[in-house]
């Protein structure tokens, strides 16, 4: 029925288009697009293969499998009432087929495998909810009002987008959207529609004398509470982060659901932001501080377990996770080198005291002698029955001081044996994230260990420090990450034949820090990259006339460690098609 | 005796008055007598009579008043050019006054020079190179020809195929300041002081509003008295972003079209950076007070976008005196290895442009086609069309243009971060 409603909807819309391009006339414009997007896994080193405890082991799908279908109708209408006010608003349809690489998905809602045993209903259960909670849309994205209050002073009220920073595919200052990247890789989809739009008022000053600008935000968060964040990637299933092992999993809890603590609807949880961007000689520079919320990942904050144990022993139990506040400051800069250097560099810079990170809680089984408190459980109901109450534990996080930074070259080229009449663009970037403070952890803490991490201690032997706990996976909370993260990439595209034809390819890079040479000043080499991940994405696009955009591609990825960084997406290669009628 | 004192005197005063004038250089520049004074008279004793159309059939007879890669055009093409009569063109009263002013104040410094080395020194305004000595001076009456101070402009681009026809088309915005110093019709005169603290002569915002997956897409650049590359912007809607770009590539094209960066206008690069030679000062057809419609709904009269090639256009050539300029550039990454310019004598402006591969084989043929001004004393001589054919590739860009006003009073506080920011989604 929806499959039909859309279709008729698309039919209708695509019929209109005459009529919409009638609209177009005088102060009130409206455009769209109808897009079909459809995405095949390729990996054959899936076997859909599981562990000896039925967890799974390969994550997306067979050969041949969707990795996507997805069908979105997008409106999107402009009116000048008058000279010194726009309203512009957006609306998006999707309509997305289940699809079976979600059939593992750790939806917040359902209960936790604790044995996969790979009942079909369950599973099927699983790709029924993924499909009902992310890949259906029918959504006002955008609805603002421009006023041009003076010649500098611009006011934009309602839901819209903000995009701070300068790295196209590296969010250091673009804090201010969360992401949904629920139906495909962040990477590989425009940030434009992976980016949740905000209800917020934003303030443009220009400031011509200073040569620059002032943006001030106020977000009000009056959004849906759970638009308000980054959609956690431990949730949804074809290109979410795989299910660990059982090992991680050393607990007599079973969870139920995984509840988010959303920043509520709530004055006191507003954010605000202010960037100032100017032009100091041949130089382009930003400044951001901003008052927001930590976008990702959630943070688990405490447990609650029945009293009673299932059949197999287990505690059924809600974990909730909290989204904790964040302020993030930075600055930018860039410079264009004249030709024949012909370079435009940019630096990026962005620090985050006090970033919090889930890490491995351990949390003891069964109850102390007094049947009511131990160190780490609290009964709820003290007037229960000795032993009968449920019970509450406070989970661990670590706080981290984050900096990171990105530099990027940018250059356009004219290599006229590839391309005699367009130039092909290239552009490096090195991301290096570092993190702070290790020594506020108590070691003591955290037990359930960290197996990279070799310290050397004072007589010369060697013991894991299990406090390096940093999650660096988003929403991941059983991976273990390093106090030093790079991440190396290289684009390339051009355009033939006047622009109908415009072939890229991205590669990043994410070499592995070698945790057994902590310490030592010997940081990369030659281990480093062998044990990394990363991805190739190649990119075909063709424009057809005014209407048609068709975009096909190939994305690789490959890792080492099918449970770090980019290894976690290794068996999800696929191939790509996107086809894009525009009015 | 009192008839002959009045006459001694009357001779007295008119030998003062021919010496005034003597003393003058070439006496005070009028709009009678622009044409001749900043320039050469066109020869029109065998130039085609108005009305004459000349196709492949006649172009034979009349080859001598038409450019090279126009020849191409019609031959190959069956391009067609219909001719009116001479009428001479002369700038607004503004430019002729500053020219006027500052007659005799620039001068071209070494041409050899580095191509980073500024090419000229004591201009203040107006048209520095009343009657050219070289190739030199023609391009510098060329890039400061009169354009009026700034203008805002709303233009079509088709992507056209010989074969195929059109290929898609955008719509655009273009708002520029030609002269942020050295300006003779709005205040502040003759600079603009921001301009004149940063030596930017031209600001520029270009913004797309069709189709949908470029709307809003927008690039803002300044360029600067002295030869640099130019230094900009661009705005990218799907990532709302404005973010700095280099524009300083040769052989860039714009937007994927036939057209360089460096073809906008004819030629949008500098003096300095070109060795520049007059090689024929002769009387030729060119598209001058073409009238040309303007507007998006018109554009179909204009172009006859149905018939192979599709990019055939009808306007009005006129015979105009020509500098015929020849140009190689100092750096050794130039696409072209040689351009010739077809440059009216008058105004100074580039009609037609053939452009040579690196074989030295005719590789694009430009024509700008200008309109007449709508006041020829106060705003200057709007483009009607532009079109540029790459021979070899047999394809076309084509400019339809929708409107074009000038002397709007745009200043550079329009050109800022934050207006680049405001004009995206």
């Amino acid at each position: 029925m929806r499959w039909g409603r859309l279709c008729a909807t698309a039919l209708v819309v695509i019929g209109l288009v005459p009529s919409l391009a009638v609209a177009e006339s005088g102060n009130f414009d409206l455009n769209g697009y109808f897009q079909m997007q459809y995405g095949l896994f390729t990996n054959d080193a899936y076997h859909n293969e599981s562990d000896k405890d039925g967890f799974p082991s390969n994550h997306g799908d067979r050969v041949g499998k969707l990795s996507m279908a997805r069908h979105t109708l997008l409106l999107e209408a402009d009116w000048e009432p008058f000279d010194v006010v726009g309203v512009h608003a957006v609306f998006r349809g999707v309509r997305s087929a289940s699809l079976r690489a979600d059939r593992f998905a750790q939806t917040p809602d359902m209960e936790f495998d604790l044995k996969y045993n790979h009942d079909p209903d369950v599973m099927q259960a699983k790709i029924d909810a993924t499909h009902e909670k992310y890949y259906n849309e029918n959504e006002l994205r955008e609805i603002y009002v421009d006023i041009d209050a003076t010649s500098k002073i611009n006011l934009r009220i309602g839901r819209q987008q903000v995009s701070w920073g300068d790295m196209a595919t590296y969010r250091l200052l673009d804090v201010v959207n969360p992401v949904d990247g629920s139906w495909h890789l962040p990477p590989f989809e425009a940030f434009e529609d992976t980016r949740k739009p905000l209800y917020m008022a934003k303030l443009l000053i220009d400031v011509p004398v200073l040569q620059g600008n002032l943006e001030t935000l106020y977000i009000p968060l009056i959004d849906d509470p759970e638009d308000t964040v980054t959609t956690p990637a431990t949730f949804y299933g074809a290109w979410g982060l795989p299910v660990g092992s059982k090992n991680d999993y050393i607990s007599d809890l079973k969870v139920m659901n995984k509840i988010m603590e959303y920043p509520e609807n709530d004055l006191s949880n507003s954010r605000v932001g202010v960037r100032w961007k100017g032009i100091l000689g041949g130089l382009t520079y930003t400044l951001v501080a901003y008052h927001g919320h930590q976008l990702t990942p959630p943070i688990p904050d405490y447990v609650i377990k029945s009293w009673e144990t299932d059949d197999e022993g287990y505690h059924a139990a809600d974990v909730y996770l909290r989204i904790p506040r964040l302020n993030t400051y930075g600055f930018s800069l860039d410079y264009a080198f004249e030709s024949p250097i012909g370079m435009v560099v940019k630096l990026e810079t962005a620090l985050t005291p006090e970033v919090q990170y889930a890490v491995n809680s351990p949390l003891s089984a069964g109850f102390t002698t007094d049947n009511r408190i131990n160190s780490t459980w609290e009964a709820l109901d003290l007037t229960a029955p000795a032993g009968q109450s449920d019970l509450r534990a406070e989970m661990h996080s670590e706080e981290r001081h984050h900096l990171a930074y990105a530099l990027e070259l940018f250059r356009s080229n004219q290599i006229r044996f590839i391309n005699p009449k367009s130039s092909i663009i290239t552009v490096f970037r090195i991301f290096q994230d570092f993190y702070f403070n290790p020594e506020d952890i108590n070691e003591d803490e955290y037990k359930l260990g960290n197996p990279y991490v070799l310290e050397t201690l004072e007589d010369g032997s060697q013991e894991r420090n299990e406090n390096w706990h940093i999650v660096y996976a988003p929403g991941y909370d059983s991976t273990l990450a390093t106090p030093i993260k790079t991440t190396l990439v290289a684009a390339a595209f051009t355009s033939y034949f006047h622009g109908m034809f415009t072939p890229g390819v991205v590669c990043a890079y994410l070499p592995r820090y070698p945790a057994e040479i902590m310490g030592s000043e010997d940081v990369f080499d030659w281990e480093t990259f062998e044990n990394g991940s990363g991805f190739v994405s190649t990119t075909f696009n063709f424009s057809f006339g005014n209407h048609w955009r068709i975009t096909t591609g190939y994305n690789y990825i490959q890792g080492a460690d099918p449970y770090y960084d980019l290894g976690f997406f290794r068996d999800r290669d696929e191939a790509y098609a996107k086809v894009r009628y525009q009015f | 005796m009192t008839y002959k004192k009045v006459l001694a005197t009357a001779v007295a005063l008119m030998l003062v008055a021919a010496l005034a004038t003597l003393a003058g250089g070439q006496g005070k520049l009028t709009r009678a007598n622009w044409a001749e004074a900043v320039g050469f008279k066109p020869d029109l004793s065998s130039a085609p009579a108005a009305g004459e159309v000349i196709s492949a059939a006649n172009l034979e007879q009349y080859k001598a008043f038409v450019p090279d890669g126009v020849q191409k055009l019609v031959k190959r093409y069956g391009f067609k050019i219909w001719t009116k009569d001479y009428e001479s063109v002369a700038p607004a009263d503004t430019y002729i006054a500053a020219t006027n002013k500052y007659m005799g104040t620039a001068k071209t410094l070494d041409p050899n020079a580095h191509y980073r080395k500024i090419g000229i020194d004591g201009y203040k305004a107006g048209l520095p190179f009343p009657k050219p000595k070289n190739g030199v001076e023609v391009a510098w009456n060329y890039i400061y020809s009169y354009q009026g101070d700034d203008a805002k402009n709303w233009f079509s681009v088709y992507w056209i195929s010989a074969k195929n026809g059109i290929e898609r088309s955008e719509d655009w915005t273009w708002n520029y300041i030609t002269r942020g110093c050295f300006r003779t019709d709005i205040e502040p005169m003759p600079d603009i002081p921001e301009a004149r603290a940063k030596r930017y002569q031209y600001y520029s915002v270009t913004t797309a509003l069709t189709p949908l997956d470029k709307k809003g897409f927008s690039a803002m650049y300044t360029r600067s008295i002295d030869p640099k590359d130019q230094q900009g912007y661009i705005y990218v809607p799907a990532q709302r972003k404005s973010t700095r770009f280099a524009f300083g590539t040769r052989g860039d094209s714009w937007n994927n079209t036939d057209l360089l960066y460096e073809d906008v206008r004819g030629y949008m690069g500098y003096p300095e950076w070109m060795t520049w030679k007059i090689v024929d000062k002769k009387t030729m057809l060119l598209p001058m007070n073409a009238g040309i419609s303007h507007g998006k709904d018109v554009v179909k009269n204009v172009y006859d976008f149905d018939k192979a090639p599709h990019w055939n256009f009808k306007g009005k050539w006129e015979p105009r005196p020509v500098y015929v300029v020849e140009a190689k550039a100092k750096f050794p990454d130039y696409p072209y290895s040689k351009m010739v310019f077809y440059i009216d004598a008058e105004m100074y402006y580039i009609c037609v442009k053939d452009a040579y591969d690196k074989k030295g084989q005719l590789w694009k043929v430009l024509v700008n086609a200008w309109n007449k001004s709508p006041d020829p004393h106060s705003s200057p001589a709007p483009v009607g069309t532009s079109l540029v054919v790459d021979l070899q590739a047999e394809h076309a860009t084509a400019f339809g243009w929708q409107k074009s006003l000038s002397n709007v009073g745009l200043t550079p506080d329009e050109f800022t971060l934050a207006n680049l920011r405001k004009l995206g989604k």
